[in-house]
C-alpha cells in the first residue's frame, strides 16, 4: 500500500538558481560600483595612519611614506627612520636626494606651487621626524604637501 | 448558425492554443552552471580586492613662496602650541588660553569650544597655526587639526580654521610674547 502511495520518482529534481543569480547579480554590481573609484593612495599594510574627519579625496602625487622602521618613496626605500632620527641636519639628505630626481619631478613646466606631495605616516611617529620630512619635501621644489589620513 | 460558428472559433482557437503550448513547453533550459561559476569568482575576486577603509587627505597651509613678504599681517591668526602638558592658545602673540590634559588625554571638546567661541568673533579669518613641540606624536596632530577644523554645532558640522600651517612649538622657556622660532614647515 505505501509502496503504491509513494510518489513517483521525479525525473529531473533541479536546483531553483534564479533567487541565487538575482542575489550574485545585485552583490557584484555593488562591489563592482563600489570599487569603481580607484585609490590614488595606496596604504601598506604596517602603517598605521591616523584617523580624521577630512573629506578631501586623494589626488594622483608623490607618496612618501613613513613607517616605524623606513622612509618610502613612491614604495621604494630610501632611508631607515634610525638614521633620519639620529641625523643633525634640518633635513633627510637620502630623501632629499630621490626627491630631487627629475623622472620623479614630472615636467619641470609645471611650476612648485602645483607639485604636490602626499605624505602617509604612522600615528605612533614623533612629529619631529615628520616635520623633518616635510620640510625636506618643501626644500625640493614640492608646493603642496598633504597627510593622507583615514575616514573616519 | 451563429452558435456553430462560435464553437468552430473556440475549436480552432483550443487547437492553435494547444500547438503554440506545445512549442513552447519543449524544454529550453538556460546554461546557468558557467553564469554562476564566473559570478562566483567575481564576488570573491571583488571582496578581496574591496577596500572599506578610504584614505583621504588633509592639505597644509604652505607659506608659498612665490606670494613674497605677507602684504598684511592678519590682527588676528589662531595659534594652538600642543604640548606635552596640554594645548595653549595664542593669537600670535599673546596666550588667550591654555587648555591643560584630563587625565592624561588632550582635551579636544574644549579646544574646539575655545576655536568655536574665536570664530564667532573672527568670523573672517581662516588661517590658524598648529605648533608642536618635537617629542608629541604625529597622531596629536591630526587630531587637533581635526578639533579646530570643524566644529559640531546642533548636529551641523560648522567649518573653523580651516587652513592650517603646520610648525615648531617655541620653547617653553620663552615669553608667550615672542614669535614662534618656526612658521610653517620650511626649515
Amino acid at each position: 500500500m505505501s509502496l503504491l502511495n509513494r510518489a513517483p520518482p521525479r525525473e529531473d529534481a533541479e536546483l531553483n538558481l534564479i533567487p541565487l543569480i538575482d542575489v550574485m547579480s545585485v552583490l557584484v554590481t555593488f562591489l563592482l560600483i563600489y570599487t569603481a573609484d580607484v585609490e590614488v593612495v595606496q596604504n601598506n599594510k604596517g602603517v598605521e595612519i591616523p584617523q580624521s574627519t577630512a573629506q578631501t579625496q586623494a589626488s594622483p602625487s608623490v607618496v612618501v611614506t613613513i613607517t616605524q622602521e623606513h622612509i618610502l618613496v613612491q614604495g621604494e626605500v630610501v632611508a631607515s627612520v634610525a638614521d633620519a632620527v639620529a641625523a643633525e641636519t634640518a633635513l633627510v639628505e637620502p630623501l632629499k636626494r630621490v626627491l630631487e630626481r627629475p623622472m620623479l619631478m614630472g615636467d619641470a613646466s609645471s611650476g612648485v606651487a602645483k607639485r604636490e606631495v602626499t605624505v602617509i605616516a604612522d600615528k605612533a611617529l614623533s612629529f619631529d621626524l615628520v616635520r623633518k620630512v616635510m620640510a625636506t619635501c618643501t626644500a625640493t621644489t614640492y608646493g603642496k604637501i598633504s597627510l593622507a589620513v583615514l575616514q573616519k | 448558425m451563429s452558435a456553430s460558428r462560435a464553437r468552430s472559433l473556440v475549436l480552432g482557437n483550443s487547437l492553435t492554443q494547444g500547438s503554440f503550448t506545445n512549442r513552447v513547453r519543449k524544454p529550453t533550459e538556460l546554461m546557468l552552471v558557467p553564469m554562476i561559476d564566473i559570478f562566483t569568482v567575481l564576488v570573491t575576486f571583488l571582496l578581496m580586492t574591496a577596500v572599506f577603509s578610504r584614505i583621504t587627505i588633509l592639505q597644509l597651509d604652505l607659506p608659498s613662496a612665490d606670494a613674497g613678504g605677507a602684504p598684511s599681517p592678519p590682527e588676528f591668526r589662531l595659534e594652538v602650541i600642543v604640548r606635552d602638558s596640554g594645548f595653549e592658545l595664542t593669537n600670535g602673540s599673546t596666550l588667550i588660553a591654555a587648555v591643560p590634559k584630563v587625565a592624561g588625554e588632550y582635551d579636544y571638546k574644549t579646544l574646539t569650544d575655545l576655536a568655536l567661541q574665536l570664530k564667532r568673533e573672527n568670523p573672517d579669518v581662516d588661517d590658524a597655526s598648529v605648533l608642536m613641540e618635537r617629542q608629541v606624536k604625529y597622531d596629536y596632530l591630526i587630531q587637533v587639526m581635526d578639533a579646530i577644523r570643524n566644529a559640531q554645532v546642533d548636529g551641523s558640522i560648522v567649518e573653523l580654521f580651516a587652513s592650517v600651517a603646520v610648525g615648531e612649538a617655541p620653547m617653553v622657556d620663552t615669553p608667550a610674547g615672542e614669535q614662534p622660532v618656526t612658521e610653517g614647515v620650511t626649515p
